[in-house]
């Protein structure tokens, strides 16, 4: 077949530019480290991408939430730890005042004992959290529980719960009123705080052994620590679930990564071995369209 | 005939070789340019005592060699290359737009449900607040970011059509003046070679711009037609385009309008840059436009919907949370500013740590049922994200079809020209040997006027 020399010229050209172009996408490939530039380059990757990133994103979130939701907890088993301390000590110093062979007086010392560790108890069941929020007030969290002086509840019995798996919501507070105010003996259920009041109240005027400050007061106190020694059975549990479900999230996070990784990113080795051999092609053509261009008839006229 | 007068034909036969060989020469860079050739033949022979006797060479015309063929497949497949090219310069425009990790509403999405998270996290908290307000805001200003850009797009293609129409204006022009010139050459009888080639380079050039149909004439002449018939050049006289402003869209752009009365032809046109734009204006720019309108509606009537379900800081019920006016991704904002507006707690048991509401706007972001498709039954929908994905792939499967399509057709584009270089094209090394080909022609032919005149010479003096 006949060429013309325009032909020759053009092709020569056309091999350098399409040697160019390849040379130039690897090497944005390899400055990048990306193997999807624009999502045209894989629309089904690049959907898949966007995907993946979304489940990331919102696994990242869900760990977020497993963390305030474990650090609620915490501090709210913390805070009826310490109150179940407080309420142990209370009984161990009712039983004391119960016995017979006590002094009025000793008895008046007791008394005020356990009216100051009911306070520090109230003031357990007011905590407030780094927010500045009742822990113990259900969803009225800018509303203290319970009154100082009269105990009446003052928050209700909304329960937050935060996403931390897509399936899983936990609750993260347990409103006061289930906490503090508990069965008695007697029938209706009262604020501990008042039970211990009342006791106290009945210790120092030197009544002692009338019901409910009797055997019925030690028996009020243990309904009031079991519950707060079940909230904590449930909450430990809650953790515990929580802390499964955030390695879940780990676990599932990680492969997503990877597979993310697989479309989105580079194989290095793969690419510079490109880049090479695309080089070696761009060198070669060139030198094909120096040589090629310098044949001519009319060198030799 | 005498020898004197044969060494002279063959003289002026190997200077008009040489003269044609020169020209080839000399154009041999030269755009559109066929090679030519001198054709020759003997000069009618005497009939003398029974025998013809020679009369040397004859020029019987300067051919222009081509393949019309080759030429018509060559402008159809440049059509088609360019209107792909055409549309490849917006389509990845809006790929590179919809992928950017900056721009991308998927991001814009993440970024605001996370912020609702942490809202549902702690409802008390105004910081936290003050970040949804913020993340909502972000989200609205990628929609109209998207959508201001989209329409810059837009601009980018009237800009495209105007230029095009002014190209192809120049072109038609250029086609009627060479038609003219070519039918009057060939009606005195020569064939004008290089205005023949001059009007093919015009209608490739053309065949860029918009696919054309050509039709010969016998005069020489060529009718040029686009769209589905509408005449651009037919004879001697064509026909203006311009641009005129199409009004039934907001705000109206460019339409291409043919003759004095304007009538719009843009939907008929079809290859070249133009057929592009179009189609990148049709298949890419609006539906990518009418799609996001869909998601930022969606998004607006799902969120508020769900943010009015709600109980806001002061107690009173959720308002509007983006702006119920602003349904399309161009106007999509938000409504409320101040933090304690947001209806984090739900109407059961309302609360300043009440999260149920938040909870449950945070829940949009994987709901399936918030795009609403077909209203049915039954109904089609699907989430944000997947209606996001769905626009990004469809972009991202177009433009990859165009680029692998325009490759293809650049491919049978160069080897057509190929085909049609090697029957036209002007070869450096041919001329050369025809260079000393001719030369020594020219030599011979020489010769034949020395020898002549020794002959002569020799007669003379002889007496």
């Amino acid at each position: 077949m006949r060429i013309s020399t325009n032909s020759i010229t053009q092709q020569g050209l056309e091999a350098m530019l399409r040697q160019q172009n390849e040379l130039a996408k690897t090497q944005l490939q390899v400055s990048s480290g990306k193997r999807i530039q624009t999502p045209s380059d894989d629309p089904i990757g690049a959907v898949k991408m966007l995907d993946l990133q979304r489940q990331i994103g919102l696994s990242q979130q869900y760990q977020d939430n497993a963390d305030v939701a474990d650090s609620r907890l915490s501090t709210t088993d913390g805070t009826l730890k310490s109150a179940g301390d407080i309420m142990q000590r209370i009984r161990e110093l009712a039983v004391q005042a119960l016995n017979d062979t006590n002094s009025d007086e000793s008895r008046q010392g007791i008394a005020e004992e356990i009216n100051q560790l009911n306070e520090t108890l109230v003031a357990l069941a007011n905590t407030t959290d780094s927010n500045g929020e009742y822990l113990f007030s259900g969803y009225q969290s800018d509303v203290q529980p319970f009154d100082t002086t009269t105990y009446t509840y003052n928050g209700d019995g909304g329960q937050r719960q935060l996403r931390v798996s897509d399936g899983y919501l936990v609750a993260i507070n347990e409103p006061g009123d289930d906490l503090f105010i508990t069965q008695t003996v007697a029938g209706p259920n009262q604020a501990i705080f008042q039970t211990i009041q009342d006791f106290t109240t009945a210790l120092s005027s030197g009544i002692v052994g009338t019901a409910p400050n009797d055997g019925d007061f030690l028996a009020n106190m243990d309904y009031a620590m079991d519950a707060s020694l079940d909230a904590r059975t449930r909450i430990g549990t809650r953790q515990n679930a929580v802390e499964q479900q955030r390695e879940i999230n780990d676990s599932s996070q990680f492969s997503m990564t990877t597979t993310l990784s697989q479309i989105e990113d580079l194989d290095y080795a793969e690419a510079i071995t490109q880049l090479n051999l695309q080089s070696a092609g761009l060198q070669a053509a060139q030198q094909v369209y120096v040589k090629v261009q310098g044949l001519s008839l009319f060198n030799f006229l | 005939m005498s020898m004197l007068n044969i060494g002279s034909s063959a003289l002026l036969a190997a200077q008009t070789s040489l003269a044609t060989t020169s020209h080839n020469i000399s154009n041999v860079n030269t755009p559109g340019y066929s090679r030519q050739r001198t054709d020759q033949g003997p000069q009618p022979a005497n009939f003398e005592g029974g025998y013809y006797i020679g009369n040397g060479v004859g020029i019987t015309g300067v051919d222009r060699i081509f393949n019309q063929f080759l030429v018509n497949q060559l402008r159809t497949y440049t059509s088609a290359e360019s209107q792909q090219d055409g549309f490849l310069t917006f389509s990845k425009q809006v790929d590179d737009l919809l992928g950017s990790s900056s721009l991308s509403i998927s991001g814009g999405l993440e970024a605001f449900f996370n912020s609702v998270q942490e809202v549902a996290n702690d409802p008390t908290s105004i910081a936290a607040r003050q970040v949804m307000l913020t993340q909502g805001d972000l989200l609205a200003n990628r929609f109209n970011t998207m959508d201001s850009q989209l329409g810059e797009l837009d601009r980018q293609i009237d800009n495209t059509l105007s230029a095009s129409v002014k190209d192809i204006n120049v072109l038609s022009q250029g086609i009627k003046d060479l038609n003219q010139s070519i039918s009057e050459s060939l009606a005195a009888g020569y064939n004008p070679n290089d205005l023949l080639d001059k009007r093919d380079k015009l209608i490739g050039d053309l065949s860029e711009l918009v696919s054309v149909n050509v039709v010969e004439q016998d005069n020489g002449a060529v009718n040029v037609f686009i769209g589905n018939g509408q005449g651009l050049v037919v004879g001697n006289s064509r026909v203006e385009l311009s641009t005129i402003a199409d009004n039934s869209t907001n705000p109206p752009r460019t339409a291409i309008g043919y003759g004095p009365s304007q009538i719009n032809i843009t939907q008929q046109l079809s290859g070249g840059e133009i057929g592009g734009a179009i189609l990148a204006r049709t298949d890419v720019v609006d539906s990518t436009r009418a799609e996001l309108d869909v998601l930022a509606e969606s998004i607006v009537t799902a969120f508020n919907t769900a943010h009015g379900n709600g109980v806001d800081l002061n107690g009173n019920a959720g308002t509007d949370f983006f702006d119920a006016a602003g349904t399309t991704a161009s106007t999509i904002s938000m409504n409320i500013t101040d933090t304690r507006l947001i209806a984090a707690s739900s109407t059961t048991d309302p609360g300043v740590g009440n999260n149920e509401n938040a909870l449950a706007m945070a829940a949009l972001q994987t709901d399936k049922t918030t795009v609403v498709l077909d209203p049915g039954p039954p109904v089609i929908s699907r989430s944000f994200n997947d209606q996001y994905g769905s626009i990004v792939s469809q972009v991202a499967t177009r433009t990859n079809q165009a680029s692998v399509s325009q490759e293809t057709q650049a491919g049978l584009v160069s080897q057509i020209r190929q085909r049609s270089e090697s029957v036209s094209g002007v070869n450096l090394d041919e001329e050369a040997a025809n260079l000393i080909k001719f030369q020594q022609a020219y030599q011979a032919a020489s010769q034949i006027i020395t020898v002549s005149n020794t002959v002569f010479n020799s007669l003379i003096n002889a007496f």
